[in-house]
């Protein structure tokens, strides 16, 4: 009975410190996996939204033919935005969602500009370097602001952007997300 | 046990009987068996079983013996290597069983807590109308019009700050 009692004991301990580092790695595979659920989470309140108003069906045929008639380099953009989506960690992703959910409670034309505006902003960024792009993601949000708008102007002036008016044809980058 | 001899004395007398003591400590014991009725009380006893056991001739054991044991009993565990693991496995399925008891069962409650309820998912439904979409396309074509605004949103901030600039200053 004892020497079970004693086997049992030293079979106890010599498994939590075997399981020490497998937890270790377990917890950081629970923890990628907490964050792209709870990003599924927030997406189901949508699908449950459009379920309540009887428009996923329709949302989702009109979806799947807009992906069908995607080029591949887009179709990739997106995945790879899903992807870093998936991967943000949950303070982030809530605050993507929330950022979604006023996007599309402002107005048609209101959309169009600011899909404007992230173009060139995203235009803009892509001249930046690594320390100014760094720089920027510390700065205030009117502050950036500006800072863009100026570098903008510059670049215009410089014909490496166009006019106000026109659409930019700069290659695109990755702009930093807000902080 | 003789009821009148100490577990100790009991030995020597033993002990004495094979001519296992040294001839002091047998010298003594022959006089307590002379002198003690205790001491030859079991002296008789033993000497009646040792000739009991002198006599007794067991039977001649069958040659194939090991054999019919063996498969009398087919469903013993074998022996050997299986049976030092096995007593090594036990203890150590039930200490993992505690361990992962231990810390999967109260962080599963926790995910469960932080889940919340279940709902219905309308899983079907996407199953239905995204059949023939690759499974690894689907969350993002069911939420398209979240990745196709993606820059937007993620600089929504920046964006504001850009439209309150240039309400401030139209010519901008």
């Amino acid at each position: 009975m004892k020497a079970n009692l004693h086997k049992f004991l030293v079979a106890s301990l010599a498994i939590a410190a075997m399981s020490t580092s497998v937890l270790a790695e377990a917890e950081a595979t629970v923890q990628a996996s907490r964050r792209g659920s709870i990003a599924r989470q927030l997406m189901l309140k949508h699908r449950m939204e459009k379920i309540a108003s009887g428009t996923l069906a329709l949302s989702l045929d009109h979806n799947r033919k807009q992906w069908e008639a995607l080029a591949p380099e887009q179709r990739e953009q997106y995945r790879n935005e899903a992807l870093a989506f998936l991967k943000a960690n949950p303070a982030q992703q809530q605050k993507l969602v929330a950022h979604y959910e006023k996007f599309t409670q402002i107005s048609a034309q209101k959309r169009r500009k600011y899909r404007e505006t992230a173009r060139w902003v995203k235009a803009v960024v892509a001249t930046l370097s690594g320390a100014e792009r760094q720089g920027l993601l510390e700065m205030p949000p009117m502050q950036r602001a500006r800072f863009l708008q100026a570098r903008r102007a510059e670049l215009i002036a410089q014909g490496k952007l166009p006019p106000a008016s026109q659409p930019a044809t700069t290659a695109p980058a990755k702009a930093p997300a807000d902080q | 046990m003789h009821e009148k001899l100490e577990q100790s004395q009991y030995e020597d007398l033993s002990a004495f009987l094979d001519g296992e003591l040294p001839e002091a400590r047998a010298s003594e014991i022959r006089d307590l068996i002379a002198s003690d009725p205790a001491w030859r009380d079991a002296h008789e006893r033993l000497v009646a079983l040792d000739d009991a056991l002198g006599a007794y001739e067991p039977p001649a054991v069958p040659g194939d013996l090991a054999e019919r044991i063996i498969r009398s009993m087919p469903q013993a565990r074998p022996a050997g290597r299986w049976a030092t693991v096995s007593r090594w496995v036990a203890p150590l399925a039930a200490a993992a069983a505690i361990v992962v008891a231990a810390v999967l069962l109260p962080r599963k409650a926790k995910d469960a807590q932080e889940a919340g309820p279940t709902v219905l998912s309308g899983s079907a439904l996407v199953d239905e109308r995204l059949e023939g979409v690759a499974e690894r396309d689907r969350f993002v074509v069911e939420n398209l019009e979240f990745f196709r605004d993606y820059d937007v949103l993620t600089n929504l901030e920046t964006i504001e700050a850009v439209e309150r600039l240039e309400a401030q200053t139209p010519d901008a």
